[in-house]
């Protein structure tokens, strides 16, 4: 190694942060145990960044400081997360107050009522419920009238008359309603039922008894309006309307 | 700007370099209160850019460089320092006085404040020692070549002025950035 080559890194042949290759610096090393002009430029050099790096270096660090700079580091991370929940609450106030704006509109809006599709359900034919009534009287052993229109049934159950559960059907028919009452050779004296059978003329609200076709032990107690019991029979009538 | 830094990073962070780092904002600013509130800002900066620190090897470099941003962006609104133009530096004397006279703190922080910032960074950062040319120039966003030549001249000046006996300041008012290049 020459002494311009030498000179060139000697720069960057600093101790603490050398930059040289490690063969670079060997020879630089070797070139300055040899040549005397280099070497004492190398320690001159060396001599006067020691005395200026200790200089540089000897400042008075303040009590406190580290605390300080902790504190101040703290303060920081206290008022980010002030502010990050004032933004995040006013998000999920905004957010609420959507929600329930939301849902006002929703309940304050009320359909328009649709006078043609309220036409076309009234008209619709109601099914016809007979099977419905013969399961629900399936395990007495017991059926409803068959002469009467089951799609106008409205109610069926049970209902307590002089002390027997009698099965109860209700049929509606316009303004008009009969209840049918169930009843058995086993409860009553069915004979003795129909002598006393009322009169039905004349009356807002009329009973009549009738008997089943086909099964003598069973009759049925009918409770109506309208004067004209056949207007809720299928077969005598014709199909409702 | 979010918070991602987590307390206990920063807080190693804190331990580690509060010291180099006051001194190079003293060294900096040239007085105490403006170097401690330099540092207080630069963790606090930090604190918030955490994310930004991907090798932790580097986390030195990135906090000093973090400090001479606010430095830098507090200078420019003061504009306090007077710069001495470095045309006139010549040679020291040979050969050097044995032993060399004692630096006085106050006169070589005289010095470093009547250098312009971009002669005065890279020598500070030269005598904190660990930090490569390679490193200042990084910090300064500078070629290499640019950093030497601007030590060059910022050692010889405070050479001369500090250990040249009757030297006194070279400055001759408010001077331009670029005065002397």
């Amino acid at each position: 190694m020459d002494c311009r080559t030498a000179r060139l890194l000697l720069d960057f042949a600093r101790p603490l942060a050398t930059e040289l290759e490690e063969s670079d610096g060997e020879a630089l090393a070797t070139h300055l145990a040899e040549c005397p002009t280099c070497g004492a430029l190398r320690r001159t050099e060396r001599r006067l960044d020691d005395h200026l790096g200790r200089a540089m270096l000897a400042v008075l660090v303040p009590d406190g400081l580290r605390e300080r700079v902790l504190g101040k580091l703290a303060a920081q991370r206290d008022s980010w997360y002030r502010r990050r929940l004032l933004i995040w609450g006013t998000g999920a106030a905004a957010a609420a107050a959507i929600v329930v704006g939301l849902s006002l509109t929703f309940l304050a809006h009320k359909p328009v009522l649709d006078m043609v599709t309220a036409r076309a359900i009234a008209n619709r034919p109601l099914p016809d419920r007979s099977e419905e009534v013969g399961a629900w009287f399936g395990d007495a052993g017991l059926e409803g009238p068959p002469q009467f229109e089951y799609a106008r049934l409205t109610n069926c159950e049970w209902a307590s008359f002089q002390d027997h559960r009698l099965p109860m059907l209700e049929f509606r028919k316009g303004n008009e309603w009969a209840r049918v009452y169930i009843v058995t050779e086993g409860q009553f004296d069915l004979k003795a039922l129909k002598a006393t059978q009322p009169d039905a003329s004349g009356r807002a609200v009329m009973i009549d008894v009738l008997e089943h076709p086909t099964k003598p032990g069973v009759a049925y107690i009918v409770k109506y309006t309208g004067g004209v019991l056949p207007a809720f029979f299928y077969r005598d009538t014709g199909p409702a309307t | 700007m979010g918070l991602p830094g987590s307390q206990r990073s920063v807080q190693q962070l804190v331990e580690e370099f509060y010291l180099p780092l006051y001194r190079y904002a003293y060294r900096l600013a040239g007085s105490s209160g403006d170097a401690e509130d330099l540092t207080q800002e630069a963790f606090c900066k930090a604190q918030l850019q955490m994310t930004q620190l991907r090798d932790p090897k580097r986390a030195k470099a990135w906090l000093f460089s973090i400090l001479r941003n606010a430095y830098l962006h507090r200078a420019r609104s003061q504009r306090l320092h007077r710069q001495v133009p470095l045309d006139s530096v010549g040679d020291l004397p040979e050969p050097l006085p044995d032993p060399l006279p004692e630096v006085e703190p106050e006169r070589l922080q005289q010095a470093l404040n009547e250098l312009d910032e971009v002669f005065r960074t890279p020598v500070i950062l030269y005598y904190f020692e660990d930090f490569s040319y390679r490193d200042i120039a990084e910090q300064m966003d500078l070629p290499i070549g640019t950093v030497m030549s601007r030590l060059a001249r910022a050692k010889a000046y405070l050479r001369t002025r500090l250990l040249q006996p009757g030297v006194e300041a070279l400055a001759e008012g408010p001077r331009r950035a670029n005065d002397g290049l």
